[in-house]
């Protein structure tokens, strides 16, 4: 310990460098001031060290990638909204006793933000540029106050276009999961006991459960599609990503599928019963583009894809069987 | 109590408590990893400490350790997250992501958000304005309604305070 203090600068070598630092960042001195700069920087080696030193560092700050930019931006809000957060928390279990369940997810999924009966399609603009398509039967929550934007996907299906933003991360969880958007436009789709991410255009990372890093997280790419559990993500076969946004778009795209999936699917939008027995469709494939916003017509194009026959009964349902 | 003494100590606190530890950390993290290396760093911790003397409490004690311990490690995961997802959405799609950059971009997060730490706040404000805004110090000095020389001294500041942080440990 005892030679080190030849190679450590002292605290008072310290303040006079930054000193001289401060002033020759301003840019202000006059020519005396450098001269006695320069003296100072010659009486003692330490003295340009310490100096030369503070500026590089002054220089790294200066000269960050804008990437690491946008990082400290984003960690420098995190930590003012979470230290907002916390106080204002605190003002409200004084006022409000009886309010503990407000925080959890069961209570706040039973007042979504935007809701969608059956049938309907419906895109809410959200205030950073980004949009959200929400599907028939579907229900959100959205909160875009704090350093990450988030939506809540409580039920349904979404297509999230989203606004670059490298400062906040643009985040829909799920139950099962959460989807990062790294890019601009990915669809997910609640199920019961999974999530189905699939990515439309540029990249998603996925996560199982509740945290946003651990390593069972994956990146999609476009096309691609897995569904998210709490614990684990599975790979799904890969899709046509124009063809599987169709729905946003009010179509339901078929290619030589089981019409008894298909008809499934069409269920969601109709108010009405559709009605099927799906040991007898067995086999039975359909193809073609059915209109989701007239149930009718859909119903009619896929029976004649089908070969089925469509009847309606007294409570307006439709009913399909095979042709004798 | 001397070194040897401690070690033994906290043997012992570790044989009695880490097991409860670990699933304190477990059910505050949600994960068994972090729960397991967060145990083993608390106990580090305390080994490393100059003077360690039982504690009344131990479950309390410890939990009082690992919490900060979390409190830095949440801070930490914040900081790589951002950067990572920075870095995705300027980058990407540039050919050579090395990682030796985007550790040099923690390093320096790091170290900027531990500077901004020890400074009061209209030092902070200042450091702020000077190297993520560009701002020149006497705009700065009308910016904040303070006086040139004011400026002058948190810059100052931050260049000592920066030099403790970068070249002391």
């Amino acid at each position: 310990m005892s030679d080190s203090s030849d190679a450590n600068p002292t605290p008072d070598m310290i303040e006079q460098a930054a000193q001289w630092a401060a002033r020759l960042d301003a840019g202000d001195m006059s020519q005396g001031d450098r001269i006695a700069c320069d003296e100072w920087c010659r009486e003692h080696p330490l003295h340009r060290r310490t100096l030369d030193r503070m500026r590089a560092f002054d220089a790294r700050v200066t000269n960050a990638q804008d990437f690491e930019r946008d990082a400290l931006h984003t960690v420098l809000a995190q930590r003012r909204s979470r230290h907002l957060g916390r106080s204002l928390l605190a003002v409200a279990v004084l006022m409000v006793a009886s309010w503990a369940g407000i925080q959890s997810d069961y209570v706040r999924d039973r007042f979504p933000d935007y809701q969608t009966g059956r049938g309907e399609l419906r895109a809410a603009a959200l205030d950073d540029g980004s949009e959200i398509v929400l599907d028939t039967d579907g229900a959100i929550r959205v909160d875009m106050r704090g350093a990450r934007r988030q939506v809540r996907l409580i039920r349904g299906q979404l297509l999230a276009k989203v606004a670059k933003d490298p400062t906040r991360p643009f985040v829909v969880e799920t139950a099962d999961g959460i989807a990062t958007a790294l890019g601009t436009s990915f669809i997910l789709r609640r199920e019961a006991g999974y999530t189905l991410v699939t990515v439309i255009e540029s990249r998603v990372r996925v996560c199982p459960g509740k945290i946003a890093d651990k390593q069972e997280c994956r990146i999609l790419s476009a096309g691609e599609r897995a569904r998210v559990t709490p614990t684990q993500i599975f790979a799904q076969s890969s899709v046509d990503p124009s063809v599987a946004a169709l729905w946003s778009s009010g179509w339901l795209e078929a290619d030589d599928q089981d019409v008894a999936d298909v008809l499934t699917e069409l269920t969601r939008y109709s108010e009405r019963p559709i009605r099927f027995d799906r040991a007898s469709l067995r086999g039975v494939k359909v193809t073609g583009s059915f209109p989701l916003r007239d149930i009718d017509r859909a119903a009619e194009g896929i029976a004649r894809s089908a070969a089925l026959r469509v009847h309606r009964s007294a409570d307006g349902g439709i009913a399909f069987t095979r042709q004798h | 109590m001397n070194a040897i003494a401690a070690q033994r100590e906290i043997g012992t606190l570790y044989e009695t408590h880490a097991d409860w530890l670990r699933d304190w950390l477990r059910r505050h993290t949600q994960c068994s990893h972090r729960a397991a290396d967060l145990t083993h760093e608390t106990f580090c911790r305390l080994l490393e400490r100059p003077q360690f003397a039982m504690p009344d409490a131990p479950r309390s004690y410890l939990a009082t350790v690992a919490r900060r311990l979390l409190i830095d490690d949440v801070r930490r995961r914040d900081v790589e997250q951002a950067v990572l997802y920075a870095f995705e959405i300027r980058c990407a799609g540039v050919d050579d992501i090395s990682p030796d950059r985007i550790a040099e971009a923690f390093q320096l997060l790091h170290a900027v958000l531990r500077l901004l730490d020890t400074l009061p706040m209209e030092a902070r404000c200042a450091f702020l304005l000077r190297r993520m805004e560009g701002l020149e110090q006497k705009d700065i000095a009308i910016r904040l309604g303070i006086s040139l020389s004011t400026v002058k001294r948190h810059i100052a500041l931050a260049y000592a305070r920066c030099y403790a942080i970068a070249y002391a440990d």
